[in-house]
């Protein structure tokens, strides 16, 4: 996960969203610990309070929760969670960039249908 | 204590010089303060004044509770680090190991150990004469300061003049690391913004001696946006909005706002076909601090 300080998104966001890409590509896996606050805030040399702010974002999202004395832990479901949670958002954010791009440059909806078929087939547009 | 710092209607004047005027504000413990401002602005009077080396003209100070001026136990609890400008004769006979000497008598909570593992990080070699030392072994000298008092309030007042990137990078490292273990208060001034922003978790902002302002870098984060796209569509979707700056190259603009977008508005913004992305730190701050010639709005 690289931090950006142009993206729209502040900073406990993106912290937050990497950990939910650490979830989705099984890095972290279900029952699992997940990183504390203090080494996320050492890695990225942010406020620790900033990463706790993305921590327990996710933890209201019920995507991590706390283990008294041993720390933070990948919750059950957690994939399921944040994908449902990605997909309202996969449009706003990949979507309609890619659409917009498109149209830009002339390229029509059957033409994008077709690559995606390719895509899917494993060849290339 | 509500607070680890009370300051309350402070102005500070130099003969006819106004270098801070009618100042309020307050600092809750253990958090890390970013204080921005242009040169001038009055930082380092307000640094010199929390640390006690200045008297206000007007106006109240309160560090834990207590007046700092000439009170040894209360400037015990502070570590102010500045550029090495004003250092007498006497002191520049000192060895970097006397000044770390110096220090741990003063300071109740020094670390030693802390202090060695810091001298080996930086390369500091401590048989060195202060003389002979380079700007930049000067900062590292201050900053093994700062960090291994570990004072409940440290302030840190441009620390690192001279220092190169890979020497601060790891300076932040330490930072991030140490106060995560061991939390205080820090304020913290330099003009490197983008680089230090993210250890900070509010901002205060002066200005010609006042403060424009004092938020969490959350909400600012929130409330501060560049869009760039066709002037048109950019004049009718952002009439309601504080714009602070206005750039254009031909039907195509940018424009820098200080507001909040909702998660209603930012979908519009981009299907309208307009690219929305945060200002740094940094920008937000040029921005409101330039000239008012320089604004067009």
């Amino acid at each position: 996960m690289l931090l950006s300080n142009e993206s729209p998104k502040p900073i406990y966001q993106q912290i937050a969203e990497g950990i939910e890409d650490d979830i989705l590509t099984r890095r972290l896996k279900e029952g699992e610990q997940a990183y504390s606050t203090n080494h996320i805030a050492k890695v990225y040399q942010i406020n620790p309070a900033t990463a706790g702010k993305g921590i327990n974002m996710l933890v209201d999202e019920e995507i991590l929760f706390k283990r008294r004395g041993l720390g933070m832990f990948v919750a059950d479901g957690a994939v399921k969670r944040i994908r449902q949670k990605r997909k309202q958002s996969f449009y706003n954010d990949y979507l309609i960039k890619a659409l917009l791009e498109a149209k830009k440059i002339g390229i029509g909806s059957n033409e994008i249908i077709e690559m995606i078929a390719k895509y899917e087939k494993g060849e290339r547009p | 204590m509500k607070n680890a710092i009370e300051i309350y209607n402070l102005t500070k004047e130099y003969g006819n010089t106004i270098a801070l005027e009618n100042v309020t504000i307050s600092c809750a413990h253990n958090k890390i303060y970013g204080l921005l401002g242009r040169n001038g602005a009055g930082k380092t009077t307000l640094m010199h004044l929390l640390a006690g080396q200045l008297l206000p003209t007007e106006g109240s100070i309160h560090i834990y509770g207590e007046n700092v001026y000439e009170n040894h136990e209360a400037l015990a609890k502070i570590c102010y680090i500045g550029p090495f400008s004003n250092i007498n004769n006497y002191v520049k006979a000192y060895r970097v190991r006397d000044f770390f000497k110096t220090a741990s008598l003063f300071y109740p909570n020094w670390d030693q150990d802390f202090a060695d593992k810091l001298i080996r990080l930086f390369s500091l070699d401590i048989k060195k004469h202060y003389r002979n030392l380079s700007s930049g072994m000067l900062s590292m000298v201050s900053i093994v300061i700062s960090l291994a008092s570990r004072a409940p309030l440290t302030l840190l007042d441009e620390p690192y003049t001279g220092l190169d990137a890979a020497a601060r990078q790891e300076f932040y490292d330490v930072l991030a690391e140490d106060y995560s273990n061991h939390p205080r208060t820090i304020i913290f001034s330099t003009h490197l913004i983008d680089e230090a922003s993210k250890l900070f978790e509010d901002v205060i902002l002066l200005h010609q001696g006042q403060i424009l302002l004092q938020k969490s870098l959350e909400t600012l984060e929130e409330s501060s946006f560049v869009i760039t796209g066709d002037e048109e569509i950019l004049k009718s979707v952002l009439s309601n909005k504080n714009i602070i700056r206005i750039e254009n190259m031909g039907r195509r603009a940018a424009y820098s706002l200080y507001d909040t977008l909702s998660e209603q508005e930012k979908p519009v913004l981009t299907q309208a076909g307009l690219e929305v992305r945060s200002l740094t730190l940094q920008q937000l701050f040029v921005y409101l601090t330039a000239n008012k010639e320089g604004l067009r709005c």
